[in-house]
């Protein structure tokens, strides 16, 4: 694949990240939460220019499932994390929410503990959430509370 | 010779060739030995063409691809020859013993599924792909849904909008956040200035590439920074159709086609994307000289591709909704939350604990407002936002909020993005007739429905004169005329903005064509008018713009002029009508010296099916020279 052009690609620059992880293609869990806002507007701004910006990913060397067939769920399941910290601090906080389905979903939790998983991530939101936390962290203490819960602990293995 | 004879003939020379994988992939010589009839309507068939992107060429005629790569054929003039191609691909298919990943099968496999099908009498043997059916695995599509996100809230240039194709799981219920995406994009240099940027981007000066990354990146994009609400229309694609896209998306990776803003962009690959797959399709015939994307939309209501719409609100949609329904009280509170430093808990001490989830949900849309929309990045905002949402944590999960209301038409449901207009006026008492056509897109007297209020965007609108004289002249051209009229809500304090650039001429004798530059920065408000039971019927709003304009031409003196001065009007945009009475005055001047104002009083009725008659009456003064012009004018959309 030719090499990304950096501004060109509109996507979090935690995902440029994600595509020079090798083979693996999974995200290191760099993120933070609500990142300053002067890194990331400048995508904004290339992306009023609507559809005059692309790049070259192919799904196979970024995104969630990409991990998914190489390094199994948990690790599938921090590289989404690291993708949506913003969405998903939101939705966690509300105990509810889309991005937060789609981690349960990532992880394997199936519908019968979708009830407990929501209410374990909006519980520990503190712990989840910090200023400083990156994704990696963020991830470490969710399997952290999911591995206290009697449901739950089976997808943290 | 009978159809069957040849077929059977052409089997068993393929069968032959494919005996031999010294075979060189160009070699066309081998199939001389019979007549090439069969092998000819193979390489004419619309399918066939499809696949390798032939499109009459709009100046030349010629049929050829509109790839741009040369890995995208095998034949040495495959992008030309499509016979060639074909014969290339099959006998490069024909090869076995190929190493895994290795073989052309693995490398055009849209193509090979298309070409084994045809010729079910040819023996081709699947070559091992493990590569494609593991990504085509991790796809795991079974539905198509054309992705359309709505204009940018402020940004009308985004009106013109763009689309992508999601491709869904089986499962309804599975995430749609985690189905991946096709998106068509031209890989602009970040190193390139603004109009070199425009250049490239009108000239096909940038590659065009493919990609495909799951829809979240997408919806964090749209839904989240630059708060465009967004269309889903699902595409009613068998599995078989839809099996044949996810092959030929793999075909265009590693390929480019040059991407051209206003014909060969985004929607329009899109559409041969489709096209290709489906022998059902040929939707992209129709846009030989420009696809505005809406208009693709429309063509494929058309030819009753699209089965649902889904509405995906943006977060600004959402903050909008929700302030709203929140009480006066609350909205203020939110406000103080995200402005101050005052603990969380002692703001909210003494509320309903249902009050205060929706001061926390509002105070966290306002601090991610200001965050992405006004750009105030700050440790101290980030950590506040961290304790909305903490405190939000601490409090009964749900939404105290319903999601907001659908929009009641869709940006597809909107008039026709190109105009003609016939029109008469009586100028300086003298009659004249005018005939405007704009190739693009919506100006705010045009119908308002599935536009946002208050935003236009016109490109490329010409206004010829015929006098009372008998002259037929050029009255006006505008090459690009935006106008935002966004207006201050509870939480959101737009910037109201205007740029255009064209030529004009001033309604005073003799004005010859004069090449014109404006740019403006004010505010608009939003008028509690046109309200009846909670839903909107209509927008009212005044606005006032601080007003440059730049004109050049040896009718000024010193050969130019620049005028400062105000803006201010009055626009009203209905279901029947729209209004707009707006008057200029710029005292203050640069080069020519001649003080200007302008009044301009214009009516819009509003007829069905995509008509309108518009009434427009001007007062411009050079100096003290007052010239009057009015105008009657009937317009068509389509």
């Amino acid at each position: 694949m030719k090499k990304l052009i950096a501004a060109a690609a509109l996507i979090s620059a935690s995902s440029f990240a994600m595509a020079d992880n090798g083979p693996a293609g999974c995200g290191l869990g760099t993120a933070v939460v609500f990142p300053d806002a002067n890194e990331w507007h400048e995508h904004v701004l290339a992306a009023t220019t609507n559809g005059t910006s692309g790049n070259q990913t192919f799904g196979m060397t970024s995104g969630t499932l990409g991990c998914e067939s190489a390094n199994g769920p948990l690790k599938a399941a921090e590289a989404f994390m690291n993708d949506n910290m913003d969405q998903l601090a939101a939705d966690s906080a509300r105990g509810q929410g889309e991005t937060l389905d789609a981690l349960a979903q990532v992880m394997g939790v199936e519908a019968a503990d979708t009830a407990a998983f929501r209410a374990t991530v909006q519980s520990n939101f503190d712990s989840m959430f910090t200023t400083e936390a990156t994704a990696g962290d963020a991830f470490r203490s969710l399997t952290e509370a999911m591995s206290q819960d009697e449901a739950l602990q089976k997808y943290v293995g | 010779m009978g159809h069957q004879l040849k077929l059977i003939l052409l089997a068993a020379l393929l069968a032959m060739f494919s005996s031999s994988s010294v075979l060189a992939a160009s070699d066309t010589s081998h199939f001389k030995a019979i007549p090439a009839d069969d092998l000819r309507d193979l390489a004419s068939h619309q399918q066939w063409l499809h696949l390798l992107h032939y499109r009459q060429h709009p100046y030349t005629f010629r049929f050829i691809s509109q790839n741009d790569s040369p890995e995208f054929f095998l034949a040495e003039k495959g992008k030309s020859h499509a016979y060639d191609e074909l014969v290339a691909d099959l006998n490069a298919f024909l090869l076995t013993s190929q190493a895994d990943n290795a073989s052309a099968q693995c490398r055009f496999p849209a193509r090979y599924h298309w070409l084994k099908h045809r010729l079910p009498q040819v023996g081709f043997v699947d070559q091992p792909c493990s590569e494609f059916d593991e990504w085509r695995d991790e796809l795991n599509a079974h539905r198509l849904t054309l992705i359309f996100p709505a204009s940018h809230i402020n940004s009308p240039s985004s009106m013109y909008g763009h689309t992508l194709v999601r491709m869904d799981r089986e499962d309804p219920s599975s995430s749609k956040l985690l189905a991946y995406s096709v998106n068509f994009a031209a890989n602009a240099d970040p190193t390139d200035n603004e109009l070199v940027f425009s250049y490239k981007g009108l000239s096909g000066g940038y590659p065009g590439e493919v990609s495909v990354m799951p829809y979240y990146v997408k919806t964090n994009q749209y839904q989240h920074m630059e708060y465009r609400d967004t269309w889903e229309y699902e595409l009613d694609f068998g599995s078989a159709e839809v099996d044949q896209f996810v092959r030929h998306v793999w075909e265009l990776q590693d390929t480019a086609f040059d991407y051209f803003f206003f014909d060969e962009n985004c929607s329009y690959r899109l559409l041969t994307m489709l096209d290709a797959a489906s022998s059902r399709s040929d939707l992209a015939a129709d846009f030989k000289m420009k696809a505005v994307p809406v208009d693709t939309i429309r063509a494929l209501y058309d030819a009753g591709f699209v089965s649902r719409e889904f509405y995906r609100p943006s977060a600004a949609s959402v903050m909008e909704s929700n302030a709203a329904l929140a009480s006066e009280q609350e909205a203020e509170l939110a406000r103080t939350i995200v402005e101050g430093d005052t603990p969380i808990d002692a703001l909210l001490a003494g509320l309903p604990e249902e009050s205060q989830i929706r001061v926390l949900e509002l105070a966290y849309s306002y601090a991610r407002y200001l965050s992405v929309k006004k750009k105030q990045a700050n440790p101290v905002l980030r950590k506040r936002t961290l304790q909305i949402l903490s405190a939000r944590s601490k409090l009964p999960a749900g939404d105290v909020f319903p999601a907001p209301r659908k929009p009641e038409f869709r940006d597809d449901e909107g008039h026709g993005t190109s105009r003609l207009s016939l029109g008469g006026g009586y100028t300086r008492e003298q009659w004249h007739g005018d005939i405007n056509w704009r190739i693009a897109y919506h100006d705010v007297l045009d119908p308002s429905k599935g536009f946002s209020p208050g935003a236009q965007i016109e490109m490329g609108d010409f206004y010829t004169r015929v006098t009372e004289d008998g002259d037929v002249r050029l009255q006006k051209l505008t090459l690009v005329n935006v106008l935002s009229l966004s207006h201050k809500t509870r939480f959101q304090n737009p910037v109201a903005w205007t740029v255009s650039a064209g030529l004009d001429r001033f309604n005073h004798e003799g004005s010859e064509l004069f090449s014109r530059f404006n740019l403006g920065f004010g505010r608009a408000w939003q008028l509690p008018f046109g309200l009846r039971d909670g839903k909107r019927l209509g927008s009212a709003r005044v606005f006032a713009l601080g007003d440059m304009t730049a004109r050049a031409d040896n009718q000024f003196d010193d050969g130019y002029q620049v005028s400062a001065g105000v803006r201010a009007g009055w626009l009203w945009q209905g279901r029947l009508n729209q209004e707009l009475i707006q008057f200029r005055w710029q005292p203050v001047a640069l080069g020519d010296e001649t003080p200007r104002r302008e009044l301009t009083i214009e009516e819009a009725f509003n007829g069905f099916d995509d008509v309108q008659l518009r009434f427009g009456f001007s007062r411009q003064w050079a100096s003290s020279e007052a010239v009057n012009s009015w105008k009657l004018t009937y317009a068509w959309y389509f």
